[in-house]
């Protein structure tokens, strides 16, 4: 691998998918005639091209995590509208789900499996970014599309395709806007917070991973353009970070609020202690836990008035038309479902719905599957402009700093506005308070602190 | 009085008889000229080692026809048994313990990544390769000097606390790579059949020295000073001087196995290469083929892998894991000599008493 990317991992573990599993193809070579007649399709360095009807698509996301299971629920539903409709060429869009187990080892042996195995005609999803940069050079090497709608670090595009087009060209990114862009969405947001309440002294904390580089180098910068003094700073490990000192050391600056770049780091115990010390500062940032739809209530209320940025904005503000009409479906059908979550997708979700729409579209365009020329589904993909569930959809071509990426969208300031925040507010009704086009509410700040 | 054992045991004989006889006088050439070297054979014994390697050499013809991911499962049981094999020239023949040989693949890991991160990112693969095996032998030494003068419980537990200390070490320095560690080095190939073979090959060799050594007196030393260390000093044999040896011998398998498992993965980090449970499923490997017999916890790796990535491929990875250590604990138990070791020399007895 070449990318400068790291890869978090688990000891050697192995791939699990549902549907035509391993298990069964052991019985089907069992039975022996049956296992000869499979051989065909199997193994072999790459295999088939893909299929010629329909669209099969490998799913890949941590399923133990209701980020997973929100976006493997998304796909199926996009699935779903697309074979109700004309289908792809003739055939359906399938589904195959591929566990990481958020681990970079396991989605090797799971993409593997996926390739070679249900030769899939593309790929959809991955959260971390470790893990979606351990699977670039396996992607493409395969030339198997890969859509990654949920890991932001700008080395996914950048540092491939951005400096070999033709290796990497396979890999696009539908969503969120990659962690360059998102530092300038928080710059945006940092400067609303000034505008409305004065806050101009932030403590900035981060994952200590791959996803949070850009806001390490970006972010002083573009606050400090904007007159906003960071008074702390600190990359937290993400094995065990240490919350609590973190939190006597702030309270002792004069920080208006927390920055925080929280993915891998479960942001819950700040909370809680925050919530009880009552802290004389906010909390603002990105936080993926709290992006879990039923997090007020999972944190007994602690997550009032912290906010985070997240793509589609959890489905509380019409980003586009599509966008509340999509979560209410989802809520439809899985409102009881017994795995969380149940009243949105988290991000990838939203992301992923988009995805496999306009795959499914420019397949048909092509009258062929994204493996039956990269070239032809590469052009294609550069036309695309999309109103999806998270906005518009439109990528870099050949030429930019981040080949394949989703350009963000800019309002007439020139802020940035695909990258919306929420705040838990009130009785934990959940509030889009930026951009101000999107916007349900305004920013509240604790009432401890007014 | 005859019991049920005694009458399969019979039947047994009966059915692999005639095939001892069949293949005997070809095992009698195979110990003509390399049972010296090797150990001596019946014809059933050789038979079951032929097949083996020809099945392993002939893998793509037949596995594709098992899953689809065989080719991948065959190149990591390849590389854990290079670990298991290791681990057992020095564990399972001494009798002194290690829980923390993961330490040696992973030095030799870190060494191969170190080395690209801040030496030279185009270092040649030959460079980086025997400076890590290199690695893993002076991190061997280093243990060894000061642990294997002590007798008892006291080098398994310090290359225990080995290991837990190496952990902590890489995700303490951000210069070691934290919990995502390094993603420099560059994988063999993506291609699975290619991939295999790059894991197998130095498998084999490695088998093959090590069976070697293991026959040799060196071996014999060992296996001695596991049974009676007092009477192997008594003999004027100084057993300090050979368990150091024995680590010597584990240590640079365990190098190699190391740079393998690097170009398997392309990446370098705690997780995959120092965890402390990669030290346990070696053992694990190793008890569950037959410990002290180096052919055992080869076998014992692809067994392990096979059920790990193929058999249990539809559970959960904690269900996969308990479900192997009830194995483990199972053969414990109830065969302490090790699943292949049995089956060996059960073979071994058919057709009168030539081992």
């Amino acid at each position: 691998m070449v990318n400068n990317g790291r890869t978090p991992r688990e000891s050697a573990s192995n791939a699990r998918i549902s549907g035509v599993g391993r298990r069964s193809f052991l019985k089907a070579t069992g039975a022996g005639a049956t296992g000869v007649a499979l051989a065909g399709c199997l193994g072999g360095n790459g295999g088939d091209e893909g299929s010629s009807e329909g669209l099969k698509v490998g799913h890949i996301g941590p399923m133990t995590s209701p980020l997973g299971v929100g976006s493997l629920r998304s796909a199926n539903m996009a699935a779903n509208v697309v074979n109700e409709g004309d289908g792809v060429n003739g055939g359906e869009v399938e589904i195959v789900e591929g566990d990481t187990e958020a681990s970079a080892s396991q989605a090797q042996a799971v993409v593997e499996e996926l390739i070679q195995q249900e030769n899939v005609d593309m790929l959809v999803g991955v959260f971390a970014s470790e893990v979606a940069l351990s699977l670039v050079d396996l992607t493409a090497d395969n030339d198997v599309p890969l859509l990654v709608t949920g890991s932001a670090s700008p080395q996914v595009t950048r540092d491939h395709a951005g400096e070999n087009y033709d290796k990497y060209k396979n890999i696009f990114r539908p969503g969120p806007i990659n962690s360059d862009l998102q530092a300038e969405a928080m710059a945006g947001y940092a400067g609303y917070l000034k505008d409305l309440h004065d806050w101009d002294q932030v403590a900035f904390l981060r994952d200590n991973a791959a996803w949070t580089t850009s806001f390490e180098e970006l972010i002083p910068g573009l606050l400090s353009e904007r007159d906003i003094e960071i008074v702390y700073e600190s990359a937290l490990s993400i094995d065990s970070p240490d919350v609590g000192s973190v939190m006597d050391e702030i309270s002792g600056t004069d920080a208006d609020y927390i920055l925080r770049f929280f993915a891998h780091i479960d942001g819950s115990s700040m909370l809680g202690t925050w919530h009880d010390g009552q802290y004389d500062f906010g909390i603002e940032g990105i936080h993926v836990t709290g992006m879990f739809p039923g997090y007020f209530e999972a944190s007994q209320g602690a997550a009032l008035y912290e906010t985070t940025a997240q793509t589609g904005a959890a489905g509380v503000t019409d980003i586009t038309e599509k966008t509340v009409p999509f979560v209410e479906s989802y809520r439809e059908q899985f409102g009881d479902a017994e795995n969380p979550p149940n009243q949105a997708p988290m991000y990838m979700g939203f992301t992923t719905y988009d995805a496999i729409n306009i795959v499914s579209e420019v397949a048909n365009e092509n009258e062929e599957s994204p493996r039956g020329s990269i070239d032809n589904f590469v052009d294609s993909m550069l036309d695309v402009s999309h109103t999806g569930v998270a906005g518009t959809i439109e990528f870099y071509g050949e030429d930019s700093d981040y080949p394949h990426d989703l350009k963000e969208t800019r309002n007439d300031q020139g802020d940035i506005v695909n990258y919306p925040v929420t705040q838990w507010q009130g009785d934990g009704s959940l509030e889009c308070v930026y951009p101000e086009q999107y916007r349900t509410a305004d920013h509240v700040m604790p009432e401890w602190m007014r | 009085m005859t019991s049920a054992k005694d009458t399969f045991d019979r039947g047994l004989d009966r059915v692999l008889g005639p095939i001892e006889r069949a293949f005997s006088p070809v095992a009698n050439l195979f110990n003509r000229y390399l049972g010296p070297y090797f150990g001596k054979l019946n014809g059933l014994q050789f038979l079951l080692l032929a097949v083996s390697i020809l099945a392993l050499l002939t893998a793509e013809l037949w596995a594709p026809l098992v899953s689809g991911t065989m080719f991948r499962t065959l190149a990591l049981a390849s590389i854990w048994a290079i670990f298991a094999m290791s681990w057992d020239i020095q564990s399972g023949y001494t009798g002194y313990i290690s829980f923390g040989h993961s330490v040696l693949s992973g030095i030799a890991a870190y060494t191969t990544a170190l080395l690209l991160v801040n030496v030279n990112p185009e270092m040649p693969f030959v460079v980086t390769a025997v400076l890590s095996v290199l690695a893993s032998l002076v991190l061997g030494l280093l243990i060894a000097l000061p642990t294997l003068r002590l007798e008892g419980p006291y080098f398994s537990l310090i290359t225990f606390v080995g290991v837990l200390l190496f952990y902590r070490l890489t995700t303490a320095y951000d210069a070691l790579g934290g919990i995502p560690g390094f993603s420099q080095p560059e994988v063999f190939t993506w291609d699975p059949v290619m991939r295999y073979y790059y894991m197998l090959v130095p498998m084999l060799l490695v088998a093959l020295v090590l069976t070697f050594l293991a026959r040799s007196n060196l071996g014999m030393i060992l296996v001695a000073i596991r049974e009676n260390e007092s009477a192997v000093s008594a003999a004027g044999i100084n057993p300090t001087k050979f368990k150091i040896w024995s680590f010597v011998l584990s240590s640079i398998p365990m190098g190699i196995g190391g740079v393998l498992l690097v170009g398997f993965y392309g990446n370098v980090d705690p997780a995959t290469f120092i965890l402390v449970d990669n030290s346990i499923e070696m053992i694990a490997m190793a008890v569950l083929g037959g410990m002290g017999s180096i052919l055992g916890p080869l076998g014992g790796a692809f067994l392990f892998e096979f059920l790990n990535e193929e058999l249990l491929g539809g559970q959960s990875r904690s269900v996969r894991y308990m479900i192997l250590w009830v194995l483990v604990l199972l053969v414990l138990v109830f065969a302490r000599r090790g699943l292949f070791r049995k089956i060996w020399h059960r073979l071994g007895e058919v057709g009168g008493d030539r081992r």
